[in-house]
Parts: structure tokens; C-alpha cells; sequence
């Protein structure tokens, strides 16, 4: 697996993506201010963003602002509900007629489509064009970021027109979860399982469709004509639809600049500079419309390289620099609402989160440091931090050596493009001691952040993304526990996980998390009817213009 | 070929740095009468209050500079790069003019004389000060060498003309072929990131060397046009000749009567193009590719406080008033520096 | 005549030559591996290898700047992007139309501020309008230009709201995702840019028309046609405006070359997904043909306006093709 960070975390900070989506888990909050108003049909909404889509072929799409048009655009098979609460934790059927027929001792999926979803070309969706998008999923050429979430997968067979029968390896209770994401939504079988659709109009079998994207400069999608909101089978999912057109632009653009375009109503969704969030919400209120944050299933840290000398093996410095950190001053670098100060693995909201209170989350605690940064343990005291060039990059590195030098480590920071850096980060053998890094959850579990970035079985020469190079030293049986939580549900699960986060935080301290994030959206006058949800992140079929 | 034949205007083609002086007319009657010409120069130059009262601002900001910012640290007991927690608001916009921070380590509140400069609240007072350490370097430095390698270029050219003043100028019409500004910031932060380390034992700042390196690369043909011209035309008087025919050494007719015509325009052009200099290393900085943070530069200033335009505009004044104020004073004092050369001079 | 001309096109294919394998070989200099970049983010090392192979990178360098040379003169292809495989010519050719459009625009803008300014102050020195003409030069030249641009976007578009801060706008096949379009739109989001651009531009032409104008005031024949007894007025027009101007736009056309490559401090701040633009971000991802290409943009824009500079002025002056 290979998770959302590269391309969302990248983006988020590099002003790109407007939305950091957030995860089922946290769905939706605060009341928005159209509730009262009039809900008015038809209308464009304005999206603006500084960078461009990554790709608008479902296969391939990663960036956070592209899931966003996905949410538009593309028929799942199940997905977390575009509404508010607890109902939009729980995963529900789109173009399924409910849940899977689990058998095989859970290893096999039955999944029975609906009869009627159509594509904007006309052809009707059938189980085909899911197996499709599995097929290009795991397609060597093609590449798409999709393959790592199918390690596991056996087989994929139609039944007939709308059954689709899926085989795992092994059993795999995050699997419905996993086929939430857009990668795995109905497309043509006449999509290439080789190459990418990047030629608009593309095809999909959502409420909207891609009809014209202008590399660098903007995109335009439309209604699909064969999607009916008052029959079924559309009619049951209550999509409202408001909106006859959705637009993109800005790319290349200034955050500053498009936050005055959003308070202009020159557009609806807009980005803004970090620095502006407490006037933006001073202004407008918070999550009345305006100004909306929700909480995210994203964290931050600090990662320290276990595999090079400075930290390999010396849970001591690393239980020191933890100590040692100023999480408080490395929150506030991400901007007013920007997230909770943590010292947690599991973001906030995710299931499988414990409080544990093992770090001061309120400054450094240097006194402790010291006595565990002994000059033994100190190895020299100098190490090399890779950091990113932009955002809250420069400010977190720079807070990070001052505390460090305080217990007598100088750090030296190496400052990159946020694409090297992470490049350069996720290469085995580089000779870094410190780095830093985001997460943003693909799907609401936990496996998706433990699993995922702390399992030192995973480790390969290039593209890592566990970038503390962690494979459990220092915590008892680390593999093994990671294996059961993986495979035990409900409670358990939950329970194993977060005794997983205590354990690893605690005792080894591989890696420093400071701040679990939230979202934070910036709306133009004439915006209602939002929601937020976790992997589309706005959901543009319930927005209306007022 | 045209290039020759329209001379003067080619030297006026340049959108950057100093382009200015280059029309200068080579005023030839103004003969090097030994003493006598320094002394009218001199003379010139004194009745010229806004060229004095430049220098006096320039030898201020160096003073304010070097010794300065020093003793400002020692006397208010931080660093510039020292970050306070307190020097930023809940919203993360560093705190307006004389603000009070608390300081952990000496326990003590302690002033910001001019706020805190960016979203780590650090002073932007010493970091003014040490920022234009690092600008005066860099534009003093590119120029020192930018003027260096043109002089010798330009007279060698023009001294020995035929194949060494042809293969010269074509180099000269070479480098002017290339983009220079996205050059210099291609290799400021591709090849010359490599060189950032380089800080001559702490004698310079970090980034500094990159900089006037890529300043030297494409900046020397400027001042080297300008010298050859000059030196073409001495070629010709009489008194070259003569000395010619009398034996002298090929050097010691450039040492004794080529050097001393051309301390003027090396003068001249110097002090304007230290002032392009200094805007070059604010525009490079702005655009991030320039001095690395967490170094000061009036360039890196000057960057990060667009982004605080609406909270705190005061940021955006500082490090620009500097830099215009400097920009200026050397433009002036270039400009009087050629008055005083010569009076009848145009520009 | 022809023979100026053949050896003029030869030099411009010698600069041509020389800007392209410097270019070459500085950006093969890059500390990056180009195969690990162009392979994307999600390659095996297998891969890497495979693209290796493929973009030539194991070949002697003399041998890939042949191919990559052969490429560009035969095929016209500037390579693709590392980042997302698109061609860098579409590149190009979507962020030239923004960049030259905010260079015209504010070279015409320059010479309308510029030429009668400096005509005026060149024919009373020391007046007034000469010592104001002369303060605005110094401070021309003084001022940086993106400060000049951050002022007047904070000024007009901001706290004003005259005109759009940033963007812009097709002005011909606008899509129809655009939110804006036409030339009204278009010339309205860049009067900004425009005027940011000629002030600070301005104050070089200012001095330089003014100079230039002095200077052949002082001509032998502008005092024959004076004591011929031509009209005052004949005389400006005929022979001092005619003569100072001519190198004025020799100067302007080798400016705008420089400008299309180097615009960027005004294309940053207003947000135009110029050339600039586009080079700034490939450098941040190390798109080493993407900045390629738009260096390579550059050059031929300024070996090519050089060229039809000399060319004109040729024409205009004989005396120049007998040289």
C-alpha cells in the first residue's frame, strides 16, 4: 500500500489542493449557513486551485483535489454517505445492491450491481466495468498508485451481467474499506489497460462528466444526461445535483490572490494562505458557511531515521528528541484551526484511538531530554534533517533545531522541493537522520496509518513511505502484533491498534507526530448546502448556489 | 558585421543590471592632465551634496551593518535567528513593532525593536541588520568580479584587437544571446546549490558564493563592451603611439596611459551596478532561489511578507526601504561620480 | 545585401548552437538522477533502468546532445516532461501566448510613457519637467520590480478593487471551463502586469530617448537643415526624431527577446502561468526538459528579435551591410 500521502501531502502544502480531504471517520461537521437558505438548481461551481489536476483517469488519480472531481464524476461500488454524523462512518452501497456476500472463510466478495446506471456515452454500467478498473488497477504499465492497495488480491471474475466475484489471498477485514476509493469505480471497457484516458470528454457513469480538460490551464465537467435523479436506481442515493456545471482554474495562481476571488464571489472554493486562516475566521465565523474546517485523518511528524547511525538502535536520543520537541510552536506553524497538538501515531477521530499522554504536548521538556541525551547517547551530535522548501517546511525544521540544539544535537537542515525531498526521504540507504512528513488517510482504518508506515517488512529500496525506517526494534514481538491486530474486527481490532500506538510511542519512538490536522475551507458568498466527506472531501453533488 | 558599427547602442541594450552609464559618450578631451584632472574631479564631486550625502548613507549602512548588527545582538541578548514562541499570535502573524517576548533561557522579557519578522518570531530588527550583510556581500562581491574579469577582457580586446578582440566579442555576443535572468536562477538552484556550504570559514554568508558566481558568469560582458570601446579608441590617439614607437612594453602602455582613462568609466559603471546587484539578490531571493533560509538577506525579507500584507504591511517596508534607500544612494553617487568625470556628460 | 544577410542567419545559427549544448550540458550537470525522475514516483528500479535505456542516458554525452539536437531541428520536439509526460512543446506553446502577451503590452506602454517624456526633457534641460523626468529615472532604476508590482496589485486591486488582482484570460478558443474570456477580459486582467512592468522599464528608455535625442541635436546635419532654414517643426520631425529613435527600437526589440525568458518577477506576482512561471516550477521538480525547453524559448526569442533588429536597421542604413 502505498496511501494518499505523496500526492495529497505534497499538494496540501504546497498550496495545491484547496481540499485536504478528510476520511470517512471524521465526516462531516458544523452546521452550514444554507441550511436556511433557498436551494436553488443549476448554477457552475467555481473551483480554484494553484495546481493542476495529477490525472482525471480513475485508475490513476491521487492528488486530493482530483478525488474531489472524482466525488463528482465516478460510480463506486460503495462509498462513505455524503451526509452528517455517524451515518457517514458506515460504509454504504452506490452502485451495489448492498453489501457483499462474504464466503471462502472471508476471503471471497460477491458484489451484485444495480441495473440502470448508465455512462455519459450511453452504455449501461454492468459488473464488467468494475472488473475493468480492477484489471487496469493491477496493470504493470499503466502504474497506478491503485496496485499497492491490491497486494492481496487473487482474482476478479464477473457473474453474469452484474455480479462480480472477488478472491483474496488472505483475509482482509479493511478490504470493503479499501474499495471505497475512486480508484476502483465503473469505467468503459473501452478504457486502455495500459494507458492513461487524459482527452476529455471522458466517460464515467457518475451525476457529472469530465468534458474538457486543458492541461495547466482548467477543466470543465457537466451533467450526465443519463443520470435521472427522480427514478431509481438514482433516485434512492438522494443525490441532489444542484449544480449544472463545475469548473477549475486558478492553477499557477497565488493562494492570497484566490482567497480575494472567493470573497469577490469571483469564485466558490478557494485556497488561502495559512497566515490568513484567524482573519478568514474572524471575518466569516467558523463553520458557518463561509469559513468551514473539519477535522481531518491526517498527521504530521517528525521522522527519525532508525537505519542510520545517529538513531539506529539509540531508543534513548530518540525518546529525547521526542521529549525535547516544541509541539506547540509546530502546531501553530500550520495556521489558526490547522489541527490538534499530538504525540500519537492514530490521527484524532480514527477509529483506534486512545489518549495516551506520553510527551508534554504544551512546550519542551528539556530537563528530561537531558538526562537521556547523554553524550553516549548523543553519537557525536550532529544529524541532517531534510526538509521542504515551502509552507510551514522552513518553520517546523527551524523549531525542530532549536530544540535540538538545546540538548546538544545540531542539526543541520538540507532544504528541498517537497517532491525531492519526499523522493529523496523514501530511498533507502540516504544519509538522513531526521525528515519530515505528512499522512493523510485513503481510507477511515487504522491499518492504513500502522500497517502502512510502521511495518519494517514492507521496507524496499525506493518509495517508502515508512520513512523512519522502523521495523520494530524495541518493541516485543512488533511483527506479530501488527499481524493480529490486521486480522482481528470490530472491538479488538480498535483495542490492539491503539495498545499498538501506545507501545510503539512509548518504547520505541521511532518517529515524533505533532499534529493531527484538520481541513480548513474557504467558500464564496453564494456557496450552501456543504458537506464534507472523507475521501472526496466537498462533496460537489450536494452543493448548491444560492 | 553590425555589431561593431552600431557599438553604442548595442551597449544600451539591457533590460538589468546598470544599463544605464553604458551610453556614456567617451568623452576623449578630457585628457589625463596628471594631477590637475583628479584635483577638477574632486573639486566637481565636493559641490555635489547629493553625491556626499550618499556616500555618508552608504558608509552608514556598512557601519550599521558590520559593527552594528554585532553589538545589537550582544546589547538586546539574542540571536537573529533565535525563535519566540510569543513573537507570534494565535493566528500566526508575527507581532507589530516593540513588542515583548519572553525569552526561556535568560528567563527575562526582552523587546522586539521591530517586531517579529516571520511565522518563528524572530526579530526583524537583527535580522534587518544581518540581512544587509549579506546583500551589501553579494552585490559588492559580483561587481568587484564582474568589473575584474570586463576590465581585462575589454582592454585586451581592444589593446591588441584582430583575432583575440574577435574571438572576445563574439564570447561577449554569446552570453548576450542567453536568457540571462532564467540562467541565473537555473543555476543558482540546480548546480550552484552545491556550492552553499561554501562560506570561506564564516566569512561569508551561506548561498553568498553561488550567487556572485552566477552574477560573475553572466554579468562580465557588460563592463567588458564598455572598456574595449574605450580602449579602441585610445588606441588611436597620439600618445599611444608615441610610446609605442619609443618601445615601451606592451604592459606598461596599459598600466601608464590606458589604466588611468579608464578609472573613470570602471568607477562609474561600478557603483552602478553594485546597485543592480543589490536589486538582483532582493528578486532572486523573492522568487526563493536565492540566499537560503534561515540566513537573512533583505531578499528573503522581503519574501515571506507578501503573505502578511493584510495583518502586518509594516514588514513589507522594512527590508524595501532598505533596499530602495540603498539602491538609490549608489545610483546617485554613480550619477555624481559621472558629473564629476564629466560634466557635459548626458546621462 | 544578401551577403550581410547569409553571414548574419549563419551567426544566429552559431548563437543558436552554442546557447543549446551549454544548456545541455549545465543541465546535465544537475545533481538528480533524470531517469529516477522521469520513471515517476511509483517506479521499480527496473524501470528506472528501462527509461534509462530509453531517454539515451547511458550514451556519451556528446552523443545524447546529438540526438536530443536532432530531435529539435528535425522533429521540433523539445522532449517531454519528466513530471507528467506531456509534451513541452503543448507546454510551451500554452505559456508563450501569457508571457508575450505581457510583454507587448508593456513595451507599447513603455514607448508611450517613454518617447515623449524624454523628447520633452532632452529639449529643456534643467527644467522642471527634466528634473521630475530625471527623478523617476533614478528611481526606475531603483526600485525593485516586484515590489513595484506587490504595491500596485495591494493598491488597485485590493484595497481599490479597480481591477483583478491576478489571472488571465484567453482571448481567442477560450475553454469553456475558463471563467473568463475575450479581449475585454484579457486586456483588463493585464493592465496591472502592463503597468508594473513599463514603470519600472520606463525610466531606462526615459534617459535613453532623452540621450539619444541630445546627442543628435548636436549632429552636423540637424545644424545644416537649421541654417538651410527648414521649419523648426520639419527639423524635429525629419532629422532629430527620425535618427535619436531608430536605435531606441533596435534597443526595444533586443528587450523584448530578453523579456519573453525573463518576465517572471511580474508573472509571479500576478499569478500569469507565463514562461516564468513555468520555468520556477520545473526548477522546484527538477522538469529538467520542461526548463530546457523554456531556456531554449528564450534564447531563440532573443537571437531571433537580434536578428530581425539587424536586419531592419540594415535596411533602414545602408552604411551598415557595407561594413
Amino acid at each position: 500500500m502505498k496511501g494518499r500521502f505523496s500526492f495529497s501531502v505534497v499538494m496540501a502544502l504546497l498550496g495545491v489542493s484547496l481540499l485536504v480531504a478528510a476520511t470517512a471517520a471524521g465526516g462531516t461537521t458544523g452546521p452550514s449557513a444554507s441550511d436556511k437558505q433557498a436551494v436553488k438548481k443549476g448554477g457552475t461551481y467555481r473551483i480554484l486551485g494553484t495546481s493542476d489536476f495529477d490525472h482525471l483517469d480513475p485508475a490513476l488519480s491521487y492528488f486530493t483535489h482530483s478525488w474531489n472531481w472524482q466525488g463528482a464524476t465516478q460510480l463506486r461500488m460503495y462509498y462513505y454517505p455524503y451526509v452528517k454524523g455517524a451515518a457517514s462512518q458506515r460504509i454504504a452501497p452506490m452502485a451495489a445492491t448492498g453489501l457483499p456476500r462474504v464466503s471462502n472463510g472471508g476471503k471471497t466478495y460477491t458484489i451484485t450491481i444495480k441495473r440502470g446506471f448508465k455512462f455519459s456515452n450511453g452504455q449501461n454500467v454492468t459488473a464488467a466495468n468494475f472488473k475493468r478498473a480492477f484489471d487496469r488497477a493491477v496493470n504493470a504499465k499503466l502504474q497506478s498508485p491503485a496496485s499497492s492497495f491490491l497486494d492481496d488480491l487473487a482474482s476478479v471474475r464477473t457473474q453474469g451481467a452484474l455480479g462480480l466475484q472477488i478472491t483474496l489471498k488472505r483475509v482482509a477485514p479493511d478490504f470493503l474499506a479499501r474499495i471505497t476509493m475512486p480508484f476502483f469505480s465503473a469505467v468503459p471497457t473501452s478504457f486502455p489497460l495500459d494507458a492513461e484516458v487524459d482527452k476529455g470528454p471522458i466517460a464515467s457513469a457518475g451525476p457529472y462528466y469530465v468534458q474538457e480538460w486543458n492541461k495547466k490551464t482548467s477543466a470543465l465537467a457537466v451533467r450526465n444526461p443519463n443520470w435521472k435523479n427522480n427514478v431509481e436506481p438514482f433516485k434512492s442515493l438522494g443525490f441532489a445535483n444542484n449544480v449544472d456545471r463545475i469548473t477549475y482554474s486558478g492553477i499557477g495562481g497565488d493562494l492570497a490572490t484566490h482567497r480575494l476571488q472567493c470573497e469577490r464571489n469571483e469564485a466558490d472554493l478557494c485556497g488561502f494562505p495559512t497566515t490568513q486562516a484567524k482573519e478568514l475566521a474572524d471575518k466569516y465565523g467558523v463553520n458557518k458557511g463561509r469559513f468551514q474546517v473539519d477535522q481531518d485523518l491526517l498527521v504530521w511528524r517528525v521522522d527519525l531515521n532508525n537505519e542510520q547511525p545517529l538513531f539506529k538502535n539509540n531508543a534513548p536520543l530518540r525518546k529525547a528528541v521526542l521529549h525535547a520537541l516544541d509541539r506547540r510552536f509546530m502546531t501553530a506553524q500550520h495556521g489558526f484551526l490547522a489541527g490538534k497538538r499530538t504525540d500519537q501515531f492514530i490521527p484524532y477521530g480514527m477509529g483506534g484511538f486512545k489518549e495516551h499522554d506520553i510527551y508534554s504536548l504544551k512546550g519542551p521538556n528539556y530537563a528530561k531530554a537531558k538526562s537521556l541525551a547523554t553524550p553516549g547517547a548523543l553519537r557525536g551530535g550532529k544529524a541532517v534533517f531534510y526538509a521542504f522548501n515551502r509552507a510551514q517546511g522552513p518553520p517546523v525544521a527551524q523549531s525542530v533545531q532549536f530544540n535540538l540544539k538545546q540538548i546538544g544535537l545540531d542539526v543541520e537542515i538540507k532544504l528541498f522541493d517537497r517532491v525531492v525531498q519526499n523522493t529523496k526521504a523514501a530511498t533507502r540507504g540516504e544519509a538522513f537522520d531526521i525528515t519530515h512528513e505528512g499522512w493523510h488517510a485513503d481510507y477511515p482504518d487504522p491499518a492504513n496509518f500502522i500497517n502502512v508506515l510502521l511495518d519494517g517488512r514492507r521496507l524496499q529500496a525506493e518509495n517508502n513511505v515508512n520513512t523512519s525506517y522502523f521495523s520494530g526494534a524495541g518493541v516485543q514481538n512488533w511483527t506479530q502484533k501488527l499481524d493480529a491486530a490486521y486480522s482481528a474486527s470490530g472491538a479488538e481490532r480498535l483495542n490492539l491498534y491503539a495498545a499498538l500506538d501506545r507501545d510503539v510511542m512509548a518504547n520505541a519512538a521511532p518517529t515524533a507526530p505533532y499534529i493531527s490536522g484538520t481541513s480548513r475551507r474557504l467558500f464564496g458568498p453564494e456557496v450552501g448546502c456543504y458537506v464534507a466527506n472523507g475521501q472526496v472531501g466537498t462533496v460537489i453533488v450536494n452543493i448548491c448556489k444560492t | 558585421m553590425s555589431t561593431t558599427a552600431r557599438e553604442d547602442e548595442v551597449l544600451g541594450a539591457t533590460t538589468g543590471l546598470g544599463s544605464d552609464v553604458v551610453l556614456e559618450p567617451v568623452s576623449d578631451e578630457v585628457g589625463v592632465r596628471a594631477r590637475g584632472y583628479w584635483e577638477q574631479v574632486w573639486r566637481r564631486f565636493k559641490r555635489d551634496r547629493v553625491a556626499i550625502g550618499s556616500i555618508f548613507f552608504l558608509v552608514f549602512v556598512v557601519l550599521v551593518c558590520y559593527p552594528g548588527a554585532w553589538l545589537a545582538e550582544r546589547q538586546i541578548g539574542h540571536s537573529p535567528s533565535d525563535p519566540f514562541t510569543d513573537g507570534i499570535d494565535d493566528g500566526l502573524i508575527p507581532v507589530g513593532p516593540w513588542s515583548k517576548v519572553y525569552n526561556p533561557f535568560t528567563d527575562e522579557d526582552q523587546i522586539l525593536v521591530l517586531g517579529a519578522s516571520d511565522t518563528l518570531g524572530r526579530d526583524e530588527f537583527l535580522r534587518l541588520l544581518y540581512g544587509g550583510r549579506v546583500s551589501l556581500q553579494v552585490a559588492v562581491l559580483a561587481t568587484i568580479g564582474v568589473m575584474i574579469i570586463g576590465t581585462i577582457l575589454g582592454a585586451v580586446a581592444g589593446y591588441y584587437r584582430g583575432w583575440i578582440d574577435t574571438i572576445i566579442s563574439r564570447l561577449t555576443e554569446i552570453t548576450m544571446a542567453f536568457p540571462a535572468l532564467l540562467f541565473v536562477i537555473a543555476l543558482a538552484s540546480t548546480v550552484g546549490s552545491r556550492l552553499n556550504d561554501v562560506t570561506f570559514g564564516g566569512v561569508l554568508a551561506p548561498g553568498v558564493v553561488t550567487l556572485v558566481l552566477v552574477f560573475w558568469a553572466f554579468g562580465w560582458f557588460y563592463p567588458a563592451r564598455i572598456i574595449r570601446a574605450k580602449v579602441l579608441s585610445l588606441r588611436e590617439k597620439e600618445f599611444v603611439e608615441a610610446a609605442l614607437m619609443t618601445g615601451a612594453s606592451d604592459w606598461r602602455i596599459i598600466r601608464s596611459h590606458l589604466l588611468p582613462h579608464l578609472a573613470a568609466p570602471i568607477i562609474v559603471y561600478s557603483t552602478l551596478v553594485v546597485a543592480g546587484y543589490v536589486l538582483a539578490e532582493a528578486a532572486l531571493s523573492f522568487l526563493g532561489v536565492g540566499i537560503p533560509l534561515p540566513t537573512p538577506s533583505w531578499g528573503n525579507l522581503l519574501s515571506s511578507a507578501p503573505e502578511f500584507y493584510t495583518s502586518q504591511p509594516w514588514l513589507m517596508l522594512w527590508p524595501g526601504v532598505a533596499v530602495v534607500l540603498t539602491t538609490l544612494a549608489f545610483n546617485l553617487l554613480g550619477d555624481g561620480l559621472r558629473d564629476a568625470f564629466d560634466p557635459r556628460s548626458r546621462l | 545585401m544578401v551577403q550581410y544577410l547569409v553571414r548574419r542567419l549563419l551567426w544566429a545559427v552559431v548563437l543558436f548552437l552554442a546557447v543549446t549544448i551549454v544548456t545541455y550540458v549545465i543541465f546535465f550537470l544537475v545533481p538528480a538522477n533524470p531517469a529516477r525522475l522521469a520513471a515517476g514516483q511509483a517506479a521499480t528500479p527496473e524501470r528506472v533502468a528501462l527509461v534509462e535505456e530509453r531517454l539515451g542516458l547511458n550514451d556519451p554525452i556528446y552523443e545524447q546532445y546529438w540526438g536530443f539536437l536532432k530531435r529539435l531541428v528535425f522533429d521540433g520536439s523539445l522532449g517531454e516532461s519528466f513530471v507528467d509526460r506531456s509534451s513541452v512543446n503543448d507546454e510551451i506553446f500554452r505559456a508563450a501566448p501569457i508571457t508575450a502577451s505581457l510583454v507587448f503590452g508593456a513595451m507599447i506602454l513603455v514607448l508611450v510613457i517613454s518617447v515623449p517624456i524624454g523628447i520633452l526633457s532632452a529639449l529643456r534641460p534643467r527644467s522642471v519637467l527634466d528634473r521630475v523626468a530625471m527623478t523617476y529615472v533614478l528611481l526606475g532604476i531603483s526600485l525593485p520590480s516586484f515590489w513595484v508590482a506587490l504595491v500596485l496589485s495591494y493598491i488597485f486591486g485590493f484595497k481599490l478593487g479597480w481591477t483583478p488582482i491576478a489571472g488571465y484570460c484567453e482571448v481567442v478558443s477560450v475553454p469553456q471551463a475558463a471563467n473568463c474570456g475575450g479581449f475585454g477580459d484579457w486586456a483588463y486582467h493585464m493592465v496591472l502586469p502592463w503597468l508594473a512592468l513599463a514603470i519600472v522599464q520606463a525610466g531606462i528608455y526615459v534617459r535613453f530617448v532623452r540621450a539619444e535625442v541630445m546627442d543628435t541635436m548636436t549632429q552636423d546635419y540637424v545644424r545644416t537643415a537649421r541654417a538651410k532654414g527648414a521649419p523648426e517643426r520639419k527639423v524635429m520631425k525629419d532629422h532629430i526624431l527620425r535618427n535619436a529613435l531608430l536605435p531606441v527600437i533596435t534597443i526595444l526589440g533586443m528587450d523584448i527577446g530578453l523579456l519573453l525568458g525573463g518576465a517572471i518577477f511580474i508573472e509571479t506576482v500576478f499569478g500569469l502561468n507565463g514562461l516564468g512561471g513555468t520555468a520556477i516550477r520545473s526548477i522546484g521538480q527538477f522538469d529538467l526538459p520542461v526548463l530546457q525547453g523554456v531556456v531554449i524559448f528564450g534564447a531563440v526569442a532573443i537571437i531571433l528579435f537580434t536578428l530581425i533588429v539587424d536586419l531592419v536597421y540594415a535596411w533602414v542604413d545602408p552604411r551598415i551591410r557595407l561594413t
